[in-house]
């Protein structure tokens, strides 16, 4: 049995404008102790996604379509508190490096020991303990199991974040854009803990990034998103090695390399769709150099290649 | 410095600075009455001229402003802050014996309004944008923009005059000789409706600052963080939101307390009641200056002391200045 | 000069604004009403309110003559309250553009000089926020005398601070944005450049603060004659108040004070609830909210 099976997630915006389709019916597949990466630009709907496997979607936004099933469980119709026994337990998340994502005014020690104390029955010393387990597991000593969230740097504060989502030894752990806006020295700390605690815990995890060498380093899959749709599934290797879908290949293309000739740097041009209105067939297609008729009226499906790769796309046969 | 000292030692040198500066305004104030000021006090023309002269020295006011000045700053060191017209005696005592019932009236009625504009400020701001939202919003809103003198004579019509649940003024029934519990009891039924009065005006604000304190720290990024655990919502609101939302609130409260005086003279002057507000109220239907001037003092002087109370409570209270910032 | 009837016509379009909140109706249409009443005042049924009578016509309870009937100099209170209107609108709004004027001068200065000059003038604007308003008041216009114009003026003394904290805030904003244009016209004379910006942007801002700044100065009036500074020739619902205090048959009078304390109450109110529609039309994203 699969971990996570989404199928045809549709993620509306209601606005006085109109329905922004931001995500739009798109399939995942996650087994265990799988790293699942999910790329895309900012605003291709990643985000919404995620937060969907929590439940969060909040007005104007509705799941209006599809089903997310978790350990065999389709969680849209659960009531709000199954979901929150699920939160935080079953499936944790870690949020963008936002300087206000921790509580100023708990110490940290506390904000670890009240996950566990809501989901487990344990004492308050066991919980305080455990706490202090969680920031050695991080790499924070136990000491500054008392300090509070302003006492910590950035990057230390989302290891914080990890050792809260951790606490309870989730089922599944979404990161959503943990090292965006960290400095290069502090993202290596970060990922190499993050590899550490898939190895030691078995955790799977998923991985939101718009940064395709962070995806490199520590994932297994890799789902490439484009306004609101799945464009291309394929193990990591796969997908870096033999890029499919235009967009795939213009998003690695875009890639400086440091070894390799000096070339000049290519962006994919013009702007990911307004998705009140998405353009008539492939998604892409305006900014695509290889854009057939075909792809201006009908709409690729996401077709299995075999091997484990999925791509949608008319080009690919 | 670091932390809570360097931040207290900012404050209480703030303070001192203020009061220094409030006591020079007070000594401007005065001299700028346009005309002779000594005509001003003594308002029958029997006095001679001689007697004015005679006053005129004792008083010190034929010497040139800085003269006066440094004298009036050399009284005030020794608490002398002149002679009330009207009892004859200093004024800083006229004005210490309101104090206490001042004191009874506010911190009761203060704390009561506290305690219930915050619980209902909280609520509300939790149930932003519903019903429950515009009801506490509009009743608050209505109750804190009424002035508290027409609160309180609306109060007295219905309960005092009207339905005599209450006494009409005063802090006790007089020539009753209550003593001991029967006599706090008379103090509190007298004192029902002056404090309702503040209760009415400051529980009110203070539900429109807790609300919207509230709202804010609900959009805040650790109140996602907060859910993400799945923790209880009531859990989430008293530990993550009102904790976070008290301290603006907390900050605010120094500051109102300047329009908490103007609110206390109205209510003591509506119920008679016998505190530093009425008094100002007597002092300027008796014309005694010197009384109105001590009574400016002691304000302004309690006003910042307060104001200083409450920073650095709110100083050790919020840990980013308590612990201070390290990286 | 176009700079300013533009600036004027924004007036216009935020009023309109206005209109369009619950609050701002409810708001506009008390003060229409009062303004109305005090325009109108000599043809409402109505007597020189400070015409005293003979003693048999003293504290007479409401009758066909005198519909709220009269007070203890046999003044017809209707006649006070009505008129009283003209006494609480105009102080309020002499009172209020008096302030708002000298606080949009010192905001304007401190915002446009900055530097020194600027940090003086805020530290200036700071103390005087400290000092207890109504205390400030009351000695004041105990030490000038019963005026209109000294309470006029006295409201305005501790009114003005605001408007200056808030317009020297917006007049620094505005530099940010007109040096830049500034540095892109060749030698523009810089003071006309910034009167041309600053004033179409910095009239909304006034007009706000003006409205907010009317229901203080309006409770400070009925305050003041409440305690008995008022001018005792020209009768306001606050002195009516007064005298009904200092009467003593207050117990036996309600018809002499339920009407005074109402109209304060629902001018206030009137006011008070402008003022919050005020302040929520000119949060950013009022007009997408109403769809507008």
């Amino acid at each position: 049995m699969a971990l996570l099976e989404v199928r045809n997630l549709k993620i509306y915006y209601f606005t006085r404008a109109g329905a922004v389709k931001a995500v739009d019916d798109i399939d995942l597949d996650m087994e265990e102790n799988e790293t699942l990466g999910l790329i895309g630009e900012s605003g291709c709907g990643k985000t919404t996604a995620v937060f969907a496997f929590l439940r969060f979607v909040t007005p104007p936004g509705r799941i209006v379509g599809g089903e997310i099933v978790f350990e065999g469980r389709d969680i849209i119709p659960l009531s709000d508190e199954e979901m929150r026994l699920l939160r935080g337990q079953g499936i944790a998340m870690v949020f963008q490096g936002a300087q206000n994502a921790l509580n100023p005014v708990m110490t940290v020690g506390k904000q670890i020991a009240e996950v566990i104390l809501e989901h487990e029955s344990v004492t308050k010393e066991e919980a305080w303990e455990r706490a202090k387990a969680q920031l050695e597991l991080v790499g924070i000593g136990s000491e500054r199991v008392k300090n509070y969230p302003h006492e910590f740097s950035g990057g230390m504060k989302q290891r914080v974040m990890v050792a809260i989502a951790t606490a309870c030894n989730p089922r599944l752990l979404i990161m959503d854009e943990p090292v965006t806006g960290l400095d290069v020295i502090v993202q290596r700390q970060l990922l190499f803990l993050t590899n550490s605690l898939r190895e030691k815990m078995r955790l799977p995890i998923i991985f939101i990034t718009h940064d395709l060498s962070v995806i490199a380093e520590t994932c297994d899959k890799v789902a490439v998103m484009y306004a609101g749709k799945i464009v291309e599934q394929a193990s990591a290797v796969s997908l870096y090695r033999d890029p499919l879908h235009p967009y795939t290949k213009g998003l690695i293309g875009s890639y400086p390399s440091v070894r390799g000739e000096k070339k000049e740097l290519k962006s994919i041009p013009g702007a990911p769709p307004r998705l009140i209105d998405p353009p008539k067939g492939c998604r892409f297609s305006p900014r695509c150099p290889y854009a057939m008729d075909i792809c201006r009226t009908e709409e690729p499906k996401l077709k299995n290649m075999g091997d484990n790769r999925m791509v949608a796309c008319h080009l690919i046969k | 410095m670091k932390g809570f000292a360097g931040f207290a030692i900012k404050k209480v040198g703030a303070a001192l600075i203020t009061i220094f500066a409030i006591v020079c305004a007070n000594f401007v104030i005065f001299r700028l009455v346009p005309g002779d000021p000594l005509r001003m006090m003594f308002r029958d023309p029997r006095v001679s001229a001689e007697q004015m002269q005679l006053v005129r020295e004792r008083f010190g006011l034929d010497k040139p402003l800085g003269e006066q000045f440094l004298c009036y700053l050399r009284e005030l060191a020794h608490g002398n802050l002149g002679i009330s017209f009207w009892q004859k005696r200093p004024a800083l005592d006229v004005v210490a014996d309101r104090v206490p019932q001042t004191l009874l009236l506010i911190v009761t009625a203060l704390t009561i309004a506290i305690i219930i504009g915050t619980i209902f400020g909280a609520i509300a701001g939790s149930k932003m944008g519903t019903r429950t939202d515009s009801v506490i919003l509009s009743v608050a809103l209505s109750l804190y923009s009424i002035p508290a003198f027409c609160m309180g004579i609306i109060l007295m019509l219905i309960f005092a005059f009207q339905l005599s649940v209450f006494p009409l003024g005063g802090i006790s029934t007089a020539a009753s000789g209550f003593t001991g519990f029967e006599y706090w009891k008379d103090v509190a039924w007298h004192m029902f409706l002056p404090a309702l009065c503040v209760v009415f005006w400051y529980g009110g604000e203070y539900v429109l600052l807790t609300r919207s304190a509230m709202v804010d720290a609900l959009g805040q990024d650790y109140i996602i963080t907060a859910r993400a655990k799945g923790l209880k919502e009531s859990a989430i609101l008293k530990n993550h939101a009102l904790r976070n939302a008290l301290l603006p609130v907390i900050t605010i409260t120094g500051v109102n307390l300047a329009f908490a005086v103007a609110g206390i003279i109205e209510v003591e002057t509506v119920f008679s009641w016998p505190g530093v507000g009425r008094l100002v109220y007597d002092a300027v239907m008796k014309r005694d200056y010197p009384v109105l001037q001590a009574v400016f003092i002691v304000l302004a002087v309690a006003i910042v002391f307060a104001n200083l109370v409450v920073d650095l409570i709110y100083g050790y209270i919020d840990p980013r200045i308590k612990v201070g910032v390290e990286e | 000069m176009t700079k300013f009837l533009h600036g004027l016509s924004s007036v216009k379009s935020f009023v309109a604004l206005l209109w369009t909140s619950n609050m701002g109706r409810f708001g506009l249409i008390i003060f229409a009403i009062f303004a109305v009443i005090a325009i109108f005042a000599p043809f409402l049924r109505t007597v020189d309110p400070n015409a005293t009578g003979s003693c048999e016509n003293m504290l007479i309870p409401p009758n066909a003559q005198f519909w709220f009937g009269t007070d203890d100099l046999a003044r017809d209170i209707w006649s006070q309250l009505i008129y009283g209107s003209r006494i609480s609108l105009l102080v309020g709004f002499t009172a209020a553009i008096l302030a708002v004027a000298v606080g949009t001068t010192v905001g304007v200065m401190a915002g446009f000089y900055g530097g020194k000059i600027g940090e003086l003038l805020m530290r200036f604007v700071d103390f005087f926020m400290m000092l207890p308003r109504l205390p400030l008041m009351i000695i004041l216009a105990a030490v000038l005398g019963p005026s209109i114009w000294n309470i006029i003026f006295v409201v305005a003394i501790v009114s003005w601070t605001t408007t200056a904290r808030v317009v020297r805030s917006q007049v620094l904003s505005i530099k940010e944005r007109a040096f830049v244009e500034a540095s892109r016209c060749i030698g523009a004379n810089d003071s006309l450049l910034m009167f041309g910006e600053i004033f179409p942007n910095v009239v909304p801002i006034i007009f706000a603060q003006a409205v907010l700044v009317v229901t203080t100065a309006i409770y400070s009036e009925a305050v003041l004659a409440f305690l008995g500074l008022g001018d005792p020739t020209t009768v306001s619902w606050g002195m009516m108040l007064h005298f009904a205090f200092e009467s003593g048959v207050m117990s036996r009078t309600p018809n002499w004070i339920a009407p005074p304390v109402a109209s304060i109450v629902v001018l206030i109110l009137g006011f008070t609830f402008l003022g919050t529609a005020v302040s929520d039309v000119l949060k950013p994203g009022y007009r997408e909210m109403k769809g507008l």
